[in-house]
Order: structure tokens, then C-alpha cells, then sequence
């Protein structure tokens, strides 16, 4: 444990807690009707969807940033120490759920070069706000901080965006004016099935319930593990992982375990 | 014709979407109105309680209770609870029924009946050395009726052999709002009973436009009826080795021009009252308002405040007003932030250097005073650790022992 570390600065679970549930909620009551999310397939065009989409997915990534760090400062770097962690563990473990789906969700399932140079943009503002410019700075209203951590994230990130589509857009018209082929910002890879998979609209409507009840719980002075011990908790997962582990090397003795009998009735064949 | 989509419909955003985002807020809506309709529906039923505002806790008491009608004021005495003797009686029909006990003696159960029919009791302050341990915590308010103080109350109710238990101020939400003050009493209801209360002012507790309209007063009085410091809140009070120095810093930090109360004076108060304490092994400083911690810093009290804990060797100083539980050293005085009792914590944190121990929800604190030592104990809602240290006793002052959960 390193214990408070002056000038480190953070937003704490609670309320990132608060700010994932609200901003979870949207993207719930959006889901059905979001025509992409329910068909990948589906490519947006008109140009004032595809700039609240990227607006969207910027403000995802900015919040998926905070609740990682929510989670690396209070996990790893145990701020809090650790004499309470059951209180606060499953708000975390659900902020570090959320941050990865909101950060995969909006730079990696199916990136283009301007999508990654705007998460690269991104993550170079929050990092430097959060661990250089307000640990430095003196008389920091720290609601004010959270808020312009947000904010400016956006603004970058918006403006990035921007400038790199304007960019793009007037090289496509002279490359198209001088009749020479023009390189498309195309993704450079494609996972949004496999993504759709993990994180189906089931999945989503489990993590909000739970954010629902560790949101109501928090403010009853409890939490979703906080009835849990911590052996209990380690031996839960602990037993979890066994069972995994378990199950996959079950399968994989039954895979082999075909195969050596359906090789063994190819040798009997040619006997 | 296909009418034409507007960019939000093109997105697939249609009204329909906002109704489904406020019916899946409907929980929470659900969850704020109920428990502001359950305060609301309160009577104010509350106490007896004990509290010794300005009265020397060896020998006096008060022991107040409400009753949601005027009725006349009973209140029957003893140290035996199967005995006990009609101790005042007042016909006069009144809802806030207070009657002050004097004459007590030092280091002893007293039992009380009171005419609102609820039973209780109380230890006096032993004259010698002895150990005892207090229980404390801070910002109980609960806005809406939401807040974890049912939590800190049951620790409390667990916590066996205190000599009294502390809110560092903002007892309830707001100072004129009756539902509020309903639901702190009722929600200490499992504690009142056996443990004395000692109530430092804070910001929601008091409205200084109106201060006898406020509910502080209402249910503490002023600490002083005569004299240079009539008609204030701040009250000291010895009890075994110990001087606890009750501040009444709970709005601000400006010297002059807020119509609160006279800095000065209160400030010729404190030095007093530490300067007379010099005799005993420990001074606590409690009062509300932060001075420093990893939220929010109070220059102005800092610069205040700081000079008068080193010039009088206090041992700890004690407040809350930020919603979270913190340890500091400045200048070789330890201060303890208490902020977890009941209202909604505090969200974002650059920690000052000097925090020593740092936590978020929560919180209910235990003081232990022996002969040569204080030992605190911060435990969660569940009874882990938050904090644990030790202040041994170095000439007129302390140094920590030990530290960290």
C-alpha cells in the first residue's frame, strides 16, 4: 500500500459511480432503438449522425478514462487503504467493467486512423490534467477540476476529430479534382460481433441493474460486496477461476480424447 | 413521401427514448421521494436525550425529550433503576419538556424515567484520572431523508462502554426544517438511551438571522445563560484528565461583517478556556468547520485557528464539514476530519501533504483516553479498520505511536 501520496488528485467511486449510472442509463434507454446497435452492419452516412456518434464516443472514452483511474488509484495504488475495500470493491469492479467496455466501445472495435489518433489525443489530455497539471497546481477547486478534466478531454478530442476529418475530406476532393486515387479512411480491423457478443444488450441491462442497486446501496452506507467478507470474496473467486479452469481442461481431455479415437478408427480402417 | 428524419431520428433517437430514460430513473425518483415522504411523515416524538451544554458533566445534566403535544413534565430520578424517586414535575403543558439535573454525583449511573413514559441512563464525569472512550462522528444530515446515518447509529448502539458520543456539526440538513431533526433523533433512538450527547454547532444546524428560531437551539439552548459569553453555542466541559473545548466555528472564516457570532470574543473564549486547561493531560478542540484536508482548505482558519492549537499544546483538534474521514499533522498537532455520518460524500480528492490517513463512506470514530495516551479507532459500517493510531503523551503534548489501518 502506498497510502495518500500528496498532490495526487482523483475522483473518488462515489461519484464516478453517479456519473457512470447516469450516463449508463442513456445508453440503455438508447440501445433498442440505435438501429447500429442492434445490426452492426449498419453504416451511418448522414454526416450530422456520424459527428453525434463520434461526440458520443468521445465523451465514452473520456469517462472510460476517469473510471480506470478511479479504479488504479484506489486498486492499485490504495488511497483508501485497504481496511474497508469490501465497501468500495464492487462499485470498482463494476467502473473498471464499464471503463473497458466504454474505451473498447469507442476506440477498438472497428478503428479507423482517425478514430485512434483521436484516442491518442484523448488519452494525452487526461493524463497530463490528472497527473501533472492539477497534482502541480495550487488552490484547485477540485468539482471545478473533475468538471474541466471532462470538458477539455472532449474539446480535444472533438477538435481532433474535426481537423483530421476536414483534413481527410479535402485531400479525398484533390485527390477526386485531380483524378488520382485516394486512400479511404477505412477500419483497420473489425471486432463489433465479437464486442456485440460480450456485451449484449442483456449484458448491459445486468451491469445497469447493478449499477442501480450499488447506486442506491452507497447511499444507504453499504455496498454490492459490502455483506461479503474478503476471504469470502477471494475464495468466491478463487472457486470461480478453479471451475473455469477446470472446465477447460475437461474439454480440451475430451477434445483430445476424440481425436486420438477417431484417429485410432482411421488406423483400424487401413488395417 | 417518406417524411424527412432529422439527425437525432436518423440516429435512431426518437421521444420515446427520453420517456425510457426517465422510466429507468423511475427507481431512483422512486427511492428519493420515499424516504423524503417517510421524514416528512415523522411526529416529532424524540428523546429523552442527555446533553450537558454549558453545565459541568460530574455534576449536572439535562434531559430533554419532545412530545408531539403540550403535556405537562415529569421526570423521575435514581441510581437504582428499579427505584426510582419522582425527581421534578411541572404541569405546565408544554411540547419540549428540559429539565436540568444538578447536584449529581461524580462517576455514577443515573437512571431516569421521563413522562413521555421512555427510560433511560447516563454516567456522570468521574473527578480523578480514569480511562473512558467517546464516540464521534460528524455530518449526519440527510437530505431527503438519504444517508447512511442509520448505519453510524447502529455502530454506535454496538459500541459498548462510552462515555458520550459527539456529531461535529450538521446534525440535520437544514436548521428550520423539523423533519429533518425528527429523523436524527429517531434514527439515534438505539443509543439515546444510555449515552449522553455533546452537539457542536455546524453550518446546517444554524441560521444566524434567526438563531433562536433555529432547531439547535431548540433542542440545546444557548451554553451560557449570564455573563461575558451569553447567548452563545460554544460551551467546554472536563471530564476525568481530559478538557473538551466545544468551538463554534461552523460558517465561516471572516473575522467580521457576517452577523454570525463575535469572533472576537469567541476567540478571547478559546484562549481562555485552553489557558485555564493547561492542568489537564489531554485538550480536544471540536468545532465544524474544516481547516484543511484533501478537499477543500480553509486559509483563513488555518492562519486562525492553527496558532492557538500549538500556543495551548492541543492534543487533537477535532472537526468535520467535508464528507469524508481524514488524519492530518500540521506543525506537530494532529487533526481529524470526521465527515462520514450520514451525508453524501465527498467525490473528488488531491491530497494535501499533510494527510496521514484518507477514507470515503462511512465512518464512525472511537477515541480511548488512558492515563498517558489517546488511542482512535475508525471503523466502517461493517466494523473494519479504517484508521487506527495512538497519541502518547510527550511533556505538554503528543506524538503518534502507531498508525494506519
Amino acid at each position: 500500500m502506498t497510502g495518500p501520496v500528496p498532490g495526487l488528485f482523483f475522483v473518488g467511486h462515489l461519484y464516478a459511480h453517479v456519473i457512470a449510472f447516469l450516463f449508463f442509463t442513456g445508453i440503455i434507454a438508447g440501445h433498442g432503438w440505435a438501429e447500429k446497435a442492434r445490426d452492426p452492419a449498419i453504416r451511418y452516412t448522414c454526416p450530422a449522425v456520424v459527428g453525434l456518434r463520434a461526440f458520443l464516443f468521445i465523451c465514452a472514452t473520456t469517462l472510460g478514462l476517469l473510471f480506470l483511474d478511479t479504479v488504479y488509484k484506489q486498486l492499485v495504488l490504495g488511497v483508501f487503504g485497504y481496511g474497508n475495500v469490501m465497501h468500495w470493491l464492487g462499485m470498482v469492479v463494476l467502473l473498471a467493467t464499464i471503463g473497458i467496455e466504454f474505451i473498447v466501445a469507442a476506440a477498438f472495435v472497428a478503428p479507423t486512423r482517425k478514430a485512434l489518433v483521436t484516442f491518442g489525443a484523448v488519452v494525452a489530455t487526461f493524463t497530463y490534467l490528472m497527473q501533472f497539471h492539477f497534482p502541480a497546481a495550487t488552490d484547485v477547486d477540485l468539482e471545478r477540476a473533475m468538471l474541466l478534466v471532462l470538458g477539455a478531454c472532449i474539446v480535444v478530442g472533438v477538435t481532433v476529430q474535426g481537423i483530421l476529418a476536414a483534413a481527410h475530406g479535402i485531400y479525398i476532393k484533390v485527390a477526386t479534382s485531380r483524378r488520382v486515387e485516394s486512400r479511404r479512411d477505412t477500419p483497420l480491423w473489425d471486432i463489433q460481433h465479437a464486442f456485440k457478443r460480450a456485451f449484449s444488450f442483456k449484458a448491459n441491462l445486468v451491469l445497469w441493474v447493478l449499477l442501480l442497486v450499488e447506486f442506491v446501496l452507497s447511499f444507504e452506507g453499504w455496498g454490492l460486496l459490502a455483506w461479503l467478507s474478503l476471504d469470502a470474496f477471494l475464495g468466491a473467486v478463487a472457486g470461480i477461476a478453479g471451475g473455469i479452469l477446470t472446465f477447460a481442461l475437461l474439454s480440451r481431455w475430451r477434445a483430445n480424447r476424440k481425436l486420438v479415437d477417431e484417429l485410432r478408427g482411421q488406423l483400424g480402417r487401413r488395417a | 413521401m417518406t417524411p424527412r428524419k432529422t439527425p437525432l431520428q436518423a440516429f435512431g433517437f426518437h421521444l420515446r427514448n427520453l420517456g425510457i430514460f426517465l422510466l429507468l430513473l423511475a427507481p431512483v425518483f422512486t427511492y428519493i421521494l420515499a424516504n423524503n415522504a417517510y421524514t416528512n411523515s415523522l411526529v416529532a416524538r424524540n428523546g429523552p436525550y442527555v446533553h450537558f451544554n454549558g453545565l459541568d458533566p460530574s455534576s449536572e445534566a439535562y434531559v430533554t425529550w419532545e412530545t408531539p403535544d403540550p403535556e405537562a413534565t415529569s421526570l423521575s430520578l435514581g441510581t437504582t433503576p428499579g427505584a426510582l424517586a419522582p425527581h421534578v414535575t411541572n404541569a405546565t403543558p408544554v411540547t419540549l419538556h428540559r429539565v436540568k439535573l444538578q447536584g449529581l454525583t461524580p462517576d455514577t449511573v443515573y437512571h431516569y424515567q421521563a413522562s413521555n413514559g421512555r427510560t433511560g441512563s447516563f454516567k456522570t464525569a468521574p473527578l480523578v484520572t480514569r480511562d473512558f472512550s467517546i464516540g464521534l462522528f460528524s455530518d449526519s444530515q440527510q437530505l431527503w431523508g438519504i444517508g447512511h446515518y442509520e448505519v453510524i447509529s447502529s455502530l454506535i448502539a454496538a459500541d459498548r462502554d462510552i462515555a458520550f458520543v459527539s456529531c461535529v456539526g450538521d446534525i440535520a440538513q437544514e436548521p428550520d426544517v423539523q423533519p429533518y431533526w425528527n429523523l436524527f433523533w429517531q434514527q439515534s433512538e438505539p443509543w439515546f438511551p444510555r449515552v449522553p450527547f455533546v452537539p457542536v454547532i455546524g453550518n446546517h444546524d444554524i441560521d444566524y438571522a434567526n438563531a433562536t428560531g433555529s432547531r439547535y437551539y431548540k433542542y440545546f439552548g444557548f451554553s451560557y445563560d449570564n455573563g461575558p459569553y451569553n447567548n452563545t453555542f460554544y460551551y467546554t466541559f472536563n471530564w476525568s484528565h481530559v478538557q473538551f473545548v466545544i468551538a463554534e466555528i461552523s460558517t465561516t472564516g471572516t473575522i467580521t461583517g457576517n452577523g454570525d457570532i463575535d469572533i472576537t470574543l469567541h476567540d478571547t473564549w478559546l484562549n481562555e478556556t485552553l489557558a485555564n486547561g493547561q492542568d489537564k493531560a489531554f485538550r480536544i478542540v471540536m468545532f465544524h468547520r474544516n481547516l484543511m484536508t484533501s478537499t477543500t482548505t480553509d486559509q483563513r482558519l488555518v492562519d486562525r485557528i492553527t496558532p492557538i492549537a500549538e500556543r495551548y499544546n492541543v492534543s487533537l483538534v477535532i472537526f468535520g464539514h467535508n464528507h469524508h474521514y481524514e488524519r492530518l499533522l500540521y506543525n506537530d498537532v494532529r487533526y481529524l476530519c470526521l465527515g462520514g455520518g450520514g451525508g453524501m460524500q465527498d467525490g473528488a480528492f488531491r491530497i494535501i501533504p499533510e494527510c496521514e490517513a484518507l477514507n470515503v463512506g462511512p465512518s464512525y470514530t472511537r477515541l480511548t483516553f488512558s492515563a498517558d495516551r489517546i488511542h482512535g479507532n475508525t471503523i466502517s459500517e461493517r466494523g473494519d479498520a479504517i484508521d487506527t493510531f495512538t497519541l502518547v503523551k510527550d511533556g505538554s503534548r503528543v506524538v503518534l505511536l502507531g498508525g494506519g489501518a
